[in-house]
């Protein structure tokens, strides 16, 4: 038998290069958005309305939360259109917590993928953050009717939404890469992610205007610390008009910078452990 | 002349995984002790391999349960960590099959697209092949319906016409390449075939010898996660054999340690060397329809080979330990194609070889107890002479031969199962099943079989199925065996059912009967419940459904009640892949209980069984 590996052979468990890898996510980028938007389909293909549930579910919430806080508690919280505060704020929110949670469960449910064919695993909370982001599509129709229903006047700075979803999907993209990485070691995140997102949900100002409770200067640079709340109150100032510091739309920056580059560092390191 | 160039090389290859403890018992942990100790077996599957694959060549490997066999071949897609060696490639080999990507619920159209995206192709070249995978799949009719509508044959076509439709450069196979009826295996062979052609090197691993022999150019035997030979395939299947059937292991292919001369030269010598004082010699022959052929049996037999012993039977290892396959492949044609004997020649050569083999080994034993799997599935009408003429070559001049058969529902049943795996989906008409009489009428067939020979005494007797059946105790009972009554009764909960219940019943079953002896091909929860959502297809409701998988689940934790805990191997419980399963349409909740119901019993009388065996390898 022949001496070294010679005559043109790569070892095969060599880590690719990022360069390599990312252009062998690039040539199946297709997978990573048919395969989650076909399972979009497949989650209400059973129901009687189907998949016009992408449009009815946001809608009830909308009108539970008209009901909650419109009718029934009667209170706007020193916000002047508080139901299209509280439904920008709520789906925005939504959308990130889905997308990492799921991110955070991703590998586990492909394992057999993982076990028989060979792609860059980074894939996976791609197309998982993907198959959300399109699920978000009929949400955000939902969301500007409501705008409109509760009586905001379209703007040139709603087209501002565009960049901010795109910030908001690279924020969400490194989430799903660090919780796809903690979940494939440490099964149970599935189960303190819910709980963790409460938390969140909570100190991002989701139901209630920081500005309006907060008006520190010191402890309204923390919040900005909150890549959620950076999301929540750039989209408000977009579709409300409502006042946001230079320190959050900074910090979004920042986020939507950071967070992908290292979850993709991050999430790399392990990519011969997944499905093992 | 140029030597052919390597397009895969492994280099002192080693692979070790871990396996985590049972789960449940972390977690009970957890609350006697407040801690949870991740413990986790570690399993040292591949042990050094080094090999060199070719340009052109297709390289087949063989080994037993266990051996590291689908181990070795998932390090070779660079899936699984080295724990050290390396493994250099001219490209990245990909393994045949796209199962795991496929969804239930989506047509099978979308799932070409996802699978065809999955092997990384592009949408345009998906859409392009599209047609011909739909044809060759031949789906023609059905590709719009969604996937979980499918029988599992026509599952079988579509995934296997997706992974086909893109050629890598080296292609690795890990057993079944033809599934469906019989067309489709012509067809998916030539298809085979074309991407032999096309591919740099083809590795493939199969537990069907014969395929071994016919398609590679080249095989190695894997044993333990060691090579234990190389070289031409049909010396290494026949090297493999002869490890599995027993013989001495040192022994080096083409001599034999008991090669005595021909029939006629033993027949002669044997006669005389009966001892009357031994008084007549006697063997017992454990014969019937395949579906009695439970291992069960044979792993009891030779639990108690001491009792025998001290009653003047043996139940021996040279006929091929456990399993006597090598006395079927004698009596049979297709027992011996099993074995891997097709050459008319060779065979007429093994056999003479045996014959004189089974004589001289035989002499000295004052009775034989005989009973295999393979007997029980292939040796029938006019083989069962050949048997008898054997036996009495070799001085047994009492030859009882004990005929296990099965209920006629059951049996109606399997027939009806082999007809729907046929892709046959015509009613089951019960008078065409008792128009062929060979299907059921044992006593007619005892009758014949009595009557060619005069020191044959043939009883038939009803196999017992269901949950506590106890076989050896029928067996035992009907050949006055000193085997029977010695274990206790489990409660029994026969259940009287049409032939689909009981059919449904056995498939579940049966996924578990064929792996007994557990190892890398054991089948996982996720494949239970794929049958569980085919009940339909045997016409039985939900509600009978789930009723039955209910006693089914009761009586196995009868059972596993009786087995020691620690005779249970925590390797055996490691969840695989739930993922696609849990898409079908089901409860899942429900099956999932019970199929890990049946998977650990499965899994603790497995181990029971071994035990015993090791307790009396050890007392011998």
């Amino acid at each position: 038998m022949a001496n070294a590996p010679d005559r043109g052979l790569t070892d095969l468990t060599a880590g690719s290069s990022v360069r390599s890898y990312l252009s062998e996510m690039w040539a199946r980028r297709e997978f990573a958005v048919v395969v989650p938007a076909n399972d979009i389909r497949v989650q209400n293909m059973d129901t009687a309305l189907g998949q016009l549930w992408h449009v009815v579910n946001p809608t009830l919430m909308v009108a539970v939360y008209y009901l909650i806080f419109g009718v029934v508690l009667d209170t706007d919280r020193g916000v002047d259109n508080y139901l299209g505060f509280l439904v920008v704020g709520v789906l925005l929110f939504q959308l990130s917590q889905r997308i990492i949670q799921d991110g955070s469960m991703v590998m586990g449910r492909n394992e057999g993928l993982i076990r028989s064919i060979q792609f860059p695993r980074a894939l996976l909370p791609l197309s998982t953050a993907n198959g959300q982001t399109i699920a978000f599509v009929p949400a955000l129709l939902v969301l500007i009717v409501t705008l409109f229903i509760t009586g905001e006047t379209p703007a040139l700075r709603w087209l501002v939404l565009v960049p901010i979803l795109v910030l908001q999907y690279l924020v969400n993209v490194g989430g799903a890469l660090c919780a796809a990485r903690l979940g494939n070691g440490f099964r149970d995140l599935g189960q303190i992610l819910p709980h963790l997102f409460r938390l969140l949900f909570y100190v991002s100002g989701v139901i209630f205007s920081v500005e309006a409770f907060v008006t520190d200067p010191f402890w309204r640079q923390l919040f900005a610390i909150n890549p959620f709340y950076d999301i929540v109150a750039v989209a408000r100032w977009a579709m409300l008009g409502l006042p946001v510091g230079a320190e959050v739309v900074v910090g979004l920056l920042a986020w939507a910078a950071a967070l992908p580059v290292f979850g993709f560092a991050y999430f790399r390191r392990a990519e011969l452990r997944y499905g093992s | 002349m140029t030597p052919p160039a390597p397009t895969m090389t492994l280099r002192d290859v080693h692979v070790a995984y871990r396996v985590y403890e049972d789960r449940q018992a972390g977690l009970k942990e957890l609350v006697a002790q407040g801690r949870i100790s991740r413990e986790h077996r570690r399993i040292h599957a591949v042990k050094g391999v080094s090999l060199d694959v070719f340009e052109g060549e297709t390289l087949g490997i063989v080994g037993g349960n266990g051996s590291g066999k689908s181990t070795l071949l998932a390090a070779m897609t660079g899936l699984l960590p080295l724990e050290s060696g390396s493994i250099a490639v001219r490209s990245r080999p990909r393994l045949l099959g796209v199962s795991a990507v496929l969804r239930p619920s989506l047509s099978g159209r979308r799932n070409i697209v996802i699978g065809g995206l999955a092997l990384g192709l592009r949408l345009s070249e998906v859409e392009r092949r599209m047609d011909d995978i739909v044809e060759f799949a031949g789906l023609t009719d059905a590709i719009d319906l969604p996937m979980r509508t499918y029988s599992s044959g026509m599952r079988a076509r579509l995934n296997f016409a997706i992974a086909t439709s893109t050629v890598p450069d080296i292609l690795l196979i890990d057993e079944a390449l033809a599934v469906g009826d019989e067309e489709f295996r012509t067809r998916s062979e030539e298809r085979i075939d074309e991407i032999r052609a096309r591919a740099g090197s083809v590795v493939l691993v199969s537990h069907n010898l014969r395929e071994i022999e016919q398609s590679c150019d080249r095989a190695v035997w894997l044993d333990h996660g060691v090579l234990r030979r190389e070289g031409d395939p049909s010396e290494v299947v026949e090297a493999y054999l002869a490890d599995e059937s027993g013989d001495s292991t040192a022994a080096p292919v083409g001599i034999r340690p008991h090669d005595r001369g021909s029939v006629a030269a033993t027949s002669s010598v044997a006669a005389p060397t009966m001892d009357a004082s031994l008084g007549p010699r006697r063997a017992v022959v454990h014969i019937g329809a395949s579906l009695t052929s439970t291992v069960a049996i044979q792993e009891d037999l030779w639990s108690r080979r001491n009792q025998l012993r001290a009653a003047g039977l043996d139940y021996p290892s040279f006929l091929g330990q456990r399993n006597h396959s090598k006395l079927a492949a004698y009596a049979s044609d297709d027992a011996a194609a099993m074995l891997g004997l097709t050459d008319p020649d060779a065979r007429a050569e093994w056999r003479e070889r045996f014959a004189g083999d089974f004589v001289s080994s035989s002499r000295d034993l004052s009775g034989l107890v005989v009973s295999s799997q393979h007997l029980c599935s292939y040796v029938f009408g006019d083989d069962i002479a050949t048997l008898m003429e054997l036996l009495s070559d070799a001085g047994f001049d009492t030859i009882d031969v004990v005929m296990m058969v099965p209920r006629q529902d059951v049996l109606a049943a399997s027939t009806y199962l082999t007809m729907l795996r046929d892709g046959d989906d015509q009613p089951f008409d019960l008078q065409w099943h008792l128009d062929a009489r060979w299907r059921y009428d044992f006593e007619a067939i005892a009758a014949d079989w009595e009557s060619s020979h005069p020191a044959a005494r043939v009883a038939v007797r009803l196999h017992p199925t269901g949950p506590g059946a106890d076989p050896l105790g029928v067996f035992g009972a009907a050949a006055a065996l000193p085997v029977a009554e010695e274990r206790e009764e489990l409660p029994s909960s026969e259940i009287a059912l049409d032939p689909k219940a009981v059919h449904f019943l056995r498939d579940l079953n049966g996924v578990l009967g064929r792996n007994g002896d557990g190892g890398d091909d054991v089948h996982d929860p996720s494949w239970l419940l794929a049958r569980f959502g085919q009940q339909a297809r045997f016409g039985l409701a939900d509600d009978d459904a789930r009723r039955l998988l209910a006693e089914y689940a009761a009586s196995n934790r009868a059972l596993l009640a009786r087995v020691p805990r620690e005779l249970c191997d925590p390797d055996y419980f490691a969840p695989r892949d739930l993922g696609a399963a849990l898409e079908a349409d089901y409860d899942a909740d429900e099956a999932l209980g019970f199929a890990a119901e049946l998977w650990r019993s499965h899994s603790l009388v497995t181990r029971r069984w071994r035990r015993a065996e090791e307790q009396i390898a050890t007392s011998n």
